[in-house]
């Protein structure tokens, strides 16, 4: 690694001061599990001159329940959001996206924050030594589209990256409602990921974020992932299917486009209906509609379309 | 090599001659404050040394107000060449260590402090071979930056050797390992698992132990001595 500057700011409204003192090449470490990868690797163009660590924080790791939402710190790891027995019981699909995500190790250090907000995994983004200058590096062309896509998107290439998102807790957030509280505004989590080429997110530089907020929740979910090992690796797709008390159907796939691809058509069909296995597979067969394939060179990722029905499918009929 | 190493670096040992040394460094390039900072925290005797510093170019005299006995928390400070002079504890013996922002901790343990146990293999979070535990959480050393550990206390294969000598010897009676370079990973991640969960099945054991990664394909053998450590434990040994 190269060398570089650190911080360890006691308030959040420190670092976002050096934040904005420091407009260029700045990045906020959490767990640091994505971020001491990159400068490892030498991926990002211009290597970081400055990192913003918040570590020595206090309050931004704890979970409570409190005026009718789940609140989680960005700084919680995931291992302790995977164990924690509210989250088990009444949020199943948020303990069981966290429970598989990485490996045991990462978790432990990985935080919730740094999970939802974490670079994509694109293998030519994170070629080492900036190899691929892509459209996410400010360059002008995405390698995958004409190369190996086998783990590429399936929504949305008319936004030109072909990456994809690789958070694991992302969907269970997502189906969950979450909230998104930052040093400056709260919204819903779904706007948190834009298309904005090269950001992951559309916070802005100096924008910390610091809780999430779950409105209570009653009823059932569930999460799953499909990935080449149980542990560490990537999703190649995962879902996540909650289905309220009252009948709202909230459906959410991840790994699958530049953010995740919330099924609003899959959740037509399931909406106010008795799940069962036709309609689960339905839900599946209407969410893939859209999906398009990238003809790279010889690899296709066309088996994923395929593999997004079956989660779909298993995560409506873990609803049951 | 490493005893050498071990002996000058860790507190219980040095002379308070060498400490007052390692300290003027940092209060000679954090000047005024830093030295108010640390003289302030220590309480008890104070006195004025002088100590030579041969750091970065030519020597230079520094004169520094310190106290007799450490005993609390040195505090996280930063130097003017943003290095940070973090405090904590390996195996129960505290560590004053000044160190480079771009310095992970497992440079810190295994190169300059001689905790040879913890092994690099991927360098990059994805086999467990350099698994310490950091305040009770097995944590990968080569994904965690040294200035982060300030005030916390680690264990390492070798302090889990002397304070769990049920688990070793579990893992040599079950062979659990053939070329051996995974297996102070295993240990420490194991150890965590025990001190968490004193009775772990078999799928527990599955789950605690997924990150680490054995190219020898000693996995199975791992269940039974785990299995074991945790029945001699028990029994209080």
């Amino acid at each position: 690694m190269k060398n570089f500057k650190q911080y360890y700011p006691t308030t959040v409204d420190e670092a976002a001061k050096i934040l904005k003192e420091n407009p260029n090449d700045t990045y906020i470490c959490a767990g640091g599990t994505d971020i001491i990868g990159v400068m490892k690797d030498f991926i990002l163009p211009t290597y970081p001159t400055a990192l913003v660590s918040l570590d020595r924080i206090p309050g931004l790791k704890e979970i409570k329940e409190e005026g009718g939402f789940l609140t989680i710190g960005a700084m919680v790891p995931l291992e302790d959001i995977a164990t924690n027995d509210l989250i088990k019981s009444k949020y199943a699909c948020l303990a069981e996206a966290a429970a598989r995500t990485a490996s045991p190790h990462l978790r432990e250090s990985g935080t919730i924050g740094g999970n939802l907000c974490q670079m994509t995994r694109c293998w030519y983004f994170r070629h080492n030594n900036d190899q691929f200058h892509c459209l996410r590096k400010g360059g002008d062309t995405c390698y995958a589209l004409t190369g190996d896509a086998r783990f590429h998107s399936i929504f949305g290439l008319t936004k030109m990256c072909a990456a994809v998102n690789p958070s694991d807790t992302a969907p269970a957030m997502v189906v969950l409602d979450a909230k998104v509280v930052t040093n400056k505004r709260e919204f819903g989590i779904e706007e948190l990921w834009g298309f904005a080429v090269p950001g992951s997110t559309k916070l802005e530089h100096d924008e910390i974020i610091t809780c999430f907020k779950i409105p209570a929740f009653s009823g059932k979910s569930c999460f799953y992932k499909a990935a080449i090992r149980k542990t560490i690796d990537f999703p190649i797709v995962n879902g996540a299917c909650a289905i309220t008390a009252s009948g709202d159907v909230k459906i959410c796939v991840n790994a699958v486009a530049l953010s995740p691809h919330r099924c609003k058509e899959a959740e037509a069909v399931v909406k106010g209906q008795t799940i069962t296995e036709s309609l689960a597979e339905k839900a599946g067969d209407e969410a893939a509609k859209k999906a398009t394939v990238i003809e790279g060179t010889g690899t296709t990722n066309e088996y994923k379309i395929q593999m997004m029905k079956g989660i779909i499918k298993k995560v409506v009929l873990g609803c049951k | 090599m490493t005893e050498k190493k071990n002996k000058k670096k860790s507190l219980g040992e040095i002379s308070r001659r060498e400490f007052l040394i390692d300290a003027g460094i940092v209060l000679g390039s954090t000047a005024a404050v830093g030295t108010a900072a640390l003289a302030s925290s220590c309480g008890g005797k104070t006195e004025t040394v002088t100590s030579t510093v041969t750091k970065d170019g030519p020597s230079k005299t520094v004169t520094t107000t310190v106290t007799d006995v450490v005993e609390k928390l040195v505090p996280l400070s930063c130097t003017e060449d943003g290095q940070w002079v973090i405090d904590f504890k390996v195996n129960g013996k505290r560590f004053v260590e000044i160190v480079e922002p771009n310095e992970t901790l497992h440079h810190l343990l295994h190169e300059k402090l001689g905790f040879k146990s913890i092994k690099t293999f991927c360098s990059r979070g994805g086999c467990g071979s350099c698994s310490v535990l950091i305040d009770g959480r097995p944590i990968l050393s080569c994904m965690t930056f040294a200035s982060s550990v300030h005030g916390k206390e680690i264990w390492t294969a070798e302090g889990i050797a002397t304070e769990m000598p049920a688990l070793i010897d579990a893992y040599v009676d079950n062979e659990c390992m053939q070329c051996g370079y995974c297996t102070p990973g295993f240990i420490v991640t194991a150890a965590a698992l025990l001190k968490r969960n004193s009775d772990p099945t078999t799928d527990e054991i599955r789950e605690a132990l997924a990150g680490n990664l054995c190219r020898c394909g000693t996995y199975p053998v791992h269940i039974p001595a785990v299995k074991e450590a945790a029945k001699a434990l028990k029994g209080g040994r």
